[in-house]
C-alpha cells in the first residue's frame, strides 16, 4: 500500500508544498487554540519552579490506581469495539447498495447525536425500572432487576456505543482499499475462504485496525461524561479526578500535573499501538 | 424597506425596549418556590421576574465565578458555596434599610448562619434543613429487625449496611455534606482538621462501600427514593420529604420516612444573596423583603416542605407540614445539631481525596 505514495514523491514535492498552504489556516487555528493552551496548562504544573506537583501526580497511590483503572476500562472498550466493529465493517464491504445505505445510516445517526443525549438515553434504558429490565421482567425471565446501570458494565455499554463508529470507519476504509481480486486469486489458487480471509484480507486490513484501536483507546482514556453519568459515582476515571481538582479545589497546578501524566500515558499508548500495528503490517508478505 | 428587514430591526430592538421595564433576574434551586409567590410579587411591584433554576451548586458557582452572570438574586447553600462567594467578595452587602422584614428572621438561626458570614452582612436565610437518612421503614424492619432507626449506624454499621444493600443504599455525592455527619457519628469533631480523624471517617466509609449501590447527585437520590428503588439514602431532609410526598402520590405502597441522626445532624442554610455585579440590586432587595413576610414564607414552606427562618410564618404553614417533625426538627434534634464551617485548604484537600477513594474504591 505504500507504493502509490512512493511514486508521487519525486515530481510532486513542489505541489505538496502548495498543498501545505491550503492547510495553513487549520494549522494556525490548531496551534493558537489547541497547542498553545495545552502548553500553558502543562506549564502550570511546574509554575512553582519545582516538579513536586508532577511527582505527586505520578506517584500518589490513589491517582496511579485510578489511572490504571482508566487504562483498563479504555482497553476493554477498545477490545469490545474491535470485536463488534470488524464484522460490521466486513459486512459493509460485501453488502449491496441498500445494505450499505442502511448500515451507514445506523452508524451515523447516533454519531450525529450529542454524547450527553445518548448517555441519558442509556440511563433510561438500563435503569432498575428501565426499558430493558421491565421487558425482561414482563417476559418472566428475571424476578429481581439486573444491575445494568451504575456499574462498570453500564459504563462499558455506554462508551462502546459512543466509540463504535471510530472503530468501524477506519476498518471499513482499509477493507475497501483491498482489491477484491486478491481474495479471488487466493481462492483460485486453492485457498479456502477462511484462509483467504485470514492470510490475505485480515493482514491487509491491519492498518485500519491499528488506526481504529488507537482512536478508540485514546478517546476512551480521557472519557468523562459517560462514566460520570452511567458509573453511578462508583466508576472513577482519571478525567473525573482532574475535573474535581479544577472545580472543587481550584487547584490548577495539580490538575495540570495530572493532565500531563494522562497526556504522557496517552502518547505512550498511542506509540505502542502504532508500533504494533506497523510491525504486524510489515511482517505480512 | 422590505418587510423582512423591518422584522429584523424590530427583533433587534426588542431587548432594548424590554429593558425599560424593571426586570429581576432570579437564579434559584429547581422546585424551590411556590410559583404563585413570583406572580404576586410582579403584580404588587410591577417588577417583571425572569426566573432560572439550577440543580447543583457547581452550576451556580460556575455561572457566578465567570462574572457578569446577569443575576440579581441567587440562592447558594451556606457551606460551601455561599461562604466561598462571601470570601471572594462576589456578593453585595445587603442594605437592610430596604429590607424592613429582616426583623422577622429568627436571630438564633441567623447567628448559626453567621458562622460563615460574620454579621450576616451578605445573606438572609431562605430555607434550611438537615442532612439525614431517607428510609423505607417497612423494608428496614424486615431486613434489619435489630437496628434502631434513629442514627447513622443504620448506614455506617457494615452489619446493617450489608443486610440493607439487598434493597438498595445510595449516598449523595457531596463530600461537604456527608463527611461531617460521618465524623459526628464516630464521636469526632465534624469540622476537624486532623488527618487522623479524617482517616477514621475514610475507614468507616470504605467499610460500607461494597454495600452502597450508587453515589449520585442529590436530585437523583430523590428520584430513587421516590420510586422505591432504594430503602436507605443519605441526603438532604427536604429531598427526602419531597420523595416521600411523591411516593405517596404515586400510590404504589412505597412509604418513605426521614430520620435525622440523633447523635447530631448537620444543619444547612440556603441563603438569599445578591451578586456584587447585579444589574438591579434594588429589585432583589425588594424581593427579599417580600418573601420575608410571614404569609409569603408560609406559602413557600407549605409548597416545598422545607422549614424557613421566619418564626411568625410557622403558624401559617399548612397543618400537615407544620407538625411534621421531619420538616421542622424537634427541639432535641435542633439542640444536638451542628453547622459545618469552612475547612482549611489542606483539610479540603484531604476531604476531597477521602471522597475520591470512597467513590473509586481505591
Amino acid at each position: 500500500m505504500s507504493s502509490p505514495a512512493a511514486e508521487r514523491e519525486g515530481p510532486a514535492r513542489k505541489r505538496e508544498r502548495h498543498l501545505l498552504l491550503l492547510g495553513l489556516p487549520a494549522i494556525l487555528l490548531l496551534l493558537g487554540l489547541f497547542a498553545w493552551p495545552v502548553l500553558r496548562l502543562l506549564a502550570m504544573s511546574v509554575q512553582d519552579g519545582t516538579l513536586t506537583q508532577l511527582e505527586r501526580a505520578a506517584t500518589d497511590e490513589l491517582y496511579v490506581a485510578v489511572l490504571f483503572d482508566s487504562l483498563q476500562i479504555a482497553g476493554l472498550v477498545m477490545v469490545i469495539c474491535l470485536l463488534l466493529a470488524y464484522p460490521v465493517a466486513l459486512w459493509l464491504t460485501r453488502a449491496g447498495p441498500l445494505g450499505v445505505a442502511l448500515g451507514m445510516f445506523a452508524l451515523l445517526l447516533p454519531f450525529w447525536t450529542s454524547v450527553l443525549v445518548r448517555t441519558y438515553a442509556w440511563m433510561v434504558l438500563l435503569g432498575r425500572n428501565g426499558v430493558v429490565n421491565r421487558a425482561l421482567r414482563d417476559w418472566g425471565l428475571i424476578e429481581q432487576p439486573l444491575p445494568l446501570l451504575h456499574n462498570l458494565g453500564g459504563v462499558l455499554i455506554g462508551m462502546v456505543h459512543v466509540l463504535l463508529p471510530y472503530m468501524v470507519f477506519p476498518i471499513y476504509a482499509a477493507l475497501l482499499r483491498i482489491d477484491p481480486d486478491l481474495s479471488r486469486a487466493a481462492e483460485g489458487l486453492g485457498a479456502s475462504r477462511w484462509s483467504a480471509f485470514r492470510r490475505v484480507v485480515l493482514p491487509l486490513s491491519l492498518a485500519g485496525v491499528g488506526a481504529g484501536c488507537a482512536l478508540v483507546f485514546v478517546l476512551a482514556l480521557g472519557f468523562f461524561i459517560t462514566p460520570a453519568l452511567l458509573g453511578g459515582g462508583r466508576v472513577v476515571m482519571i478525567s473525573m479526578l482532574i475535573e474535581q481538582q479544577v472545580r472543587e479545589l481550584l487547584d490548577w497546578p495539580f490538575a495540570a500535573a495530572l493532565s500531563a501524566v494522562l497526556l504522557t500515558v496517552t502518547l505512550a499508548v498511542y506509540a505502542v499501538i502504532n508500533r504494533v500495528s506497523r510491525s504486524a503490517r510489515l511482517a505480512t508478505p | 424597506m422590505p418587510r423582512w428587514i423591518a422584522a429584523l430591526v424590530v427583533m433587534l430592538l426588542l431587548p432594548v425596549v424590554g429593558q425599560a421595564q424593571p426586570v429581576l433576574n432570579i437564579y434559584n434551586w429547581s422546585d424551590y418556590i411556590d410559583p404563585y409567590v413570583v406572580q404576586r410579587f410582579t403584580a404588587e411591584t410591577g417588577i417583571r421576574v425572569r426566573y432560572d433554576v439550577f440543580d447543583s451548586l457547581e452550576t451556580l458557582e460556575g455561572k457566578l465565578s465567570a462574572g457578569r452572570s446577569g443575576y440579581d438574586l441567587v440562592v447558594p447553600t451556606s457551606e460551601p458555596t455561599f461562604a466561598r462567594l462571601v470570601r471572594a467578595g462576589a456578593l453585595r452587602p445587603l442594605d437592610r434599610a430596604r429590607i424592613p422584614n429582616w426583623a422577622n428572621l429568627d436571630p438564633a438561626l441567623m447567628a448559626r448562619a453567621a458562622a460563615v458570614d460574620p454579621g450576616n452582612r451578605h445573606g438572609a436565610i431562605y430555607l434550611w434543613g438537615t442532612v439525614g437518612m431517607g428510609i423505607r421503614p417497612d423494608r428496614v424492619r424486615v431486613l434489619a429487625p435489630d437496628a434502631t432507626m434513629d442514627g447513622l449506624a443504620l448506614l455506617l454499621d457494615p452489619r446493617h449496611a450489608q443486610r440493607l444493600s439487598r434493597c438498595g443504599i445510595q449516598v449523595m455525592d457531596s463530600a461537604t455534606d456527608v463527611i461531617p455527619s460521618v465524623l459526628r457519628h464516630l464521636g469526632l469533631d465534624p469540622n476537624t482538621d486532623s488527618a487522623e480523624d479524617l482517616r477514621a471517617a475514610e475507614r468507616a466509609l470504605l467499610a460500607i462501600r461494597p454495600f452502597v449501590r450508587a453515589i449520585l447527585p442529590s436530585g437523583s437520590v430523590l428520584d430513587a427514593l421516590a420510586t422505591g428503588d432504594v430503602c436507605l439514602a443519605l441526603t438532604y431532609s427536604g429531598d427526602v420529604i419531597q420523595a416521600s410526598a411523591r411516593a405517596r402520590e404515586a400510590g404504589r405502597g412505597v412509604e418513605v420516612a426521614y430520620v435525622a441522626p440523633r447523635a447530631g445532624a448537620q444543619l444547612w442554610f440556603d441563603m438569599l444573596a445578591i451578586p456584587a455585579d447585579a444589574p438591579n440590586p434594588e429589585a432583589a432587595e425588594a424581593f427579599i423583603d417580600f418573601v420575608l413576610r410571614p404569609p409569603v414564607m408560609a406559602t413557600i414552606t407549605t409548597h416545598v416542605r422545607y422549614p424557613n427562618a421566619v418564626p411568625a410564618a410557622r403558624a401559617l404553614v399548612s397543618e400537615g407540614v407544620r407538625n411534621d417533625p421531619s420538616v421542622y426538627p424537634t427541639e432535641a434534634t435542633l439542640a444536638a445539631s451542628f453547622v459545618a464551617t469552612t475547612p482549611s485548604q489542606a483539610t479540603e484537600r484531604l476531604r476531597t481525596r477521602l471522597w475520591s477513594r470512597f467513590k473509586a474504591g481505591r
